[in-house]
């Protein structure tokens, strides 16, 4: 965004087959923004560091991963004050009330259920514009 | 004259045993014979004695009405006989008659009636008068033997019917399984009926005299902590204690006890004591059972729930994938390759839609929170989720005001969704669908309704539709995971109420189902009948 660099979005999800059908949905969609993978809370944090440059403009995260799952993340995002501005949208199967107010206090921006077949995939996209156009 | 046999022992007048006896004492024999003549018509016993001393020895074997006594004999006069008679306790009672010859003078008569005489006759005898005086006192005599008879049947009765109490008693005590005892306070037992014996294993024969409370005990102390509360409240109801028999096994007791004193200040215990044993351990056997089903249960919950779970994710990517490919490469596959894909993509929405009715289904009450939930909002959310689903099958919803009450919000909009999903669903062809929610409080509980003229359910149906996975209809005719009443049932149960279906086939269903109102004031002021409106 400093540069005239393309928007980047960090995705934190440990299934592959999500990944791809999220990037062939940016294809489809034909958006142009970088997207940064970690399969994992700690990649994640890695690639968050500031050495890695300034913070994304959407950290995108799976609820259920193995090891440290989202709400950590979440509880890292808050306290780190270069990553303060960044929002970041949970995406969860679970479609638990529970799960969404403990995602929401610690302070994820929203909470959305995982698409289940490929027009959901493309909704998403779509409603995720918002954050970097 | 003393030992005259014609007057000593015999009966002049033949009487019915019932009559009294009257004793005539004059040592003349033709005063005898007057008096007697004179008497028999009173129909009663007459017994003669010609002395004193006889008229003693006579009183001694029977029981005079009343005594004619003739003051002047020889050897012992009418005054001696008089106070010895007095003097036998059999006759002190006995009321004596005077009759004497001498002019009455005062003196004469207060030395008689000093020695208990009741009256004085003055010779010579009127019959009349003598007939009239005897026969008050054997009249006086016979009504008192009469309720003397009575008196002792009475008692007699009252003993037999006591003797009949005590040995039923006795033998209900000896039958009952209670053990009834008495002991003193330091537990020495002073009395015990079979069962008591038969609780402990003693031999039957055995004495109880010789047993002690504190043998049963495994552990004095709590004997002491027994008597201490009975001591202090006066009785024990229904103490629960383990006990050793006299072989050394372990029984459960209940125990009642009373503390008595008896006159003299002496404390006793009066107890009953039952084997409960099996109950104890029945009842142990039952809360063991209780815990593993609950444990089972949370089990199989949290199974459900992360199996659901962990099985929608590769469903998600199957179906998404399938529906990738439909997207992309349908051109490039024919006709039949298109249905195949088709039938994937529709098996995984179906799946979908399994494990999502599953885990909500199993997430009952996991996560439930109990609130002020006003019913009307929360029927107003539902329509509106519904709303494409009624616009495209036109139903009329008629809706009365809803309470507020302490619940599950999000449990019950899931019962209001899926009945009113259903009434939806199962319209009948050719008849304009009406929907009619209402609610009506029947004491502490509200029962909501969800009312409909759609096809209805068999009679026989009207519980199996609660259950989970029960449909009764083919998927090509209705669709459905047949889990939604199941929800519904265990999200009503949930708050403590109940869910029925009244429906006629052919005419429709009428849903209820109770939810406690709460401490809640109702929202609802007038009958819904008049407030019914249609929205």
């Amino acid at each position: 965004m400093i540069s005239g660099r393309s928007p980047r979005v960090l995705i934190v999800e440990d299934n592959p087959g999500d990944v791809f059908l999220f990037q062939e949905g940016l294809r489809e969609m034909e958006v142009n923004i970088e997207l940064l993978v970690a399969t994992e809370v700690d990649e994640g944090i890695r690639l968050l560091a500031p050495a890695h440059g300034p913070p994304p403009c959407l950290a995108l995260i799976d609820l259920h991963l193995p090891k440290r799952d989202g709400k950590y993340l979440l509880a890292y995002l808050r306290v780190q004050a270069h990553l303060s501005g960044m929002p970041a949208v949970i995406l969860s199967s679970s479609q638990r009330p529970v799960d969404r107010d403990a995602c929401i206090k610690l302070g994820a921006h929203d909470v959305l259920v995982k698409p289940s077949d490929w027009n959901g995939y493309c909704s998403l996209i779509d409603d995720l514009a918002r954050f970097w156009s | 004259m003393d030992d005259a046999p014609l007057y000593g022992h015999g009966t002049l007048v033949d009487t019915p045993s019932e009559s009294a006896k009257i004793l005539l004492v004059d040592d003349r024999p033709d005063k005898l014979v007057a008096l007697t003549a004179v008497l028999s018509e009173l129909g009663q016993e007459i017994i003669c004695a010609n002395s004193g001393k006889e008229a003693l020895r006579l009183v001694l074997s029977h029981d005079f009405a009343v005594i004619l006594l003739d003051v002047s004999m020889p050897v012992m006069d009418g005054y001696e006989a008089a106070s010895l008679i007095r003097k036998r306790r059999k006759s002190e009672d006995t009321p004596i008659i005077f009759i004497t010859a001498m002019s009455a003078t005062d003196n004469h008569a207060s030395k008689g009636y000093s020695l208990g005489a009741v009256d004085y006759i003055y010779a010579p005898v009127i019959p009349d008068i003598l007939r009239a005086k005897v026969a008050v006192f054997v009249d006086l005599f016979n009504k008192g033997r009469a309720i003397r008879r009575q008196s002792e049947a009475l008692r007699q009765a009252a003993e037999q019917r006591a003797d009949r109490l005590e040995d039923r008693l006795e033998s209900l005590l000896n039958r009952l399984n209670v053990g009834i005892f008495r002991c003193t306070l330091g537990g020495q037992v002073i009395s015990a009926n079979p069962a008591f014996l038969r609780i402990y294993g003693i031999n039957p024969a055995v004495d109880p005299k010789t047993l002690s409370m504190s043998q049963f005990y495994l552990d004095e102390g709590e004997r002491r902590q027994l008597n201490e509360r009975l001591k202090r409240d006066g009785r024990v109801q229904e103490w629960h204690v383990h006990h050793r028999c006299l072989d050394g096994t372990r029984i459960w007791c209940s125990i009642s006890n009373t503390l008595l004193t008896d006159g003299d200040g002496t404390f006793y215990i009066d107890g009953l004591i039952e084997d409960i044993t099996v109950r104890k351990q029945a009842e142990a056997a039952l809360i063991a059972k209780a815990e593993e089903l609950a444990r089972s249960n949370a089990e199989l919950e949290e199974f459900a729930y992360v199996a659901s779970h962990d099985l929608q994710e590769p469903l998600r990517m199957i179906s998404s994938y399938a529906s990738l490919l439909n997207e992309r490469y349908a051109s490039s596959i024919d006709e039949r390759g298109r249905g195949f894909l088709g039938q994937m993509v529709e098996s995984s929405k179906r799946m979908q839609d399994l494990i999502r009715d599953i885990l909500s289904f199993s997430r009952i009450g996991k996560e439930a929170t109990s609130t002020h939930v006003a019913c009307d909002e929360v029927l107003d959310r539902v329509l509106f989720n519904l709303d494409a689903a009624i616009q495209e099958s036109q139903v009329e919803i008629r809706r009365a005001p809803l309470p507020t009450l302490l619940g599950d919000g999000v449990l019950i909009a899931q019962i209001f969704q899926n009945l009113i999903g259903n009434a939806i669903k199962f319209r009948r062809a050719g008849v304009a669908p009406v929907i009619t929610i209402a609610a009506q409080q029947e004491g502490a509980w509200w029962w909501l309704s969800v009312e409909d003229n759609g096809i209805g359910i068999p009679a026989e149906c009207t519980e199996r539709v609660f259950e989970v996975f029960q449909r009764l209809h083919t998927r090509s005719e209705y669709s459905g995971t047949g889990i939604g009443l199941a929800i519904c049932r265990k999200a009503v149960r949930h708050h403590g109420g109940d869910i029925r279906v009244e429906s006629v086939l052919g005419e429709g269903s009428i849903f209820r189902f109770s939810l406690p109102s709460g401490a809640i004031q109702s929202s609802v002021g007038v009958p819904a009948q008049t407030r019914m409106e249609v929205s």
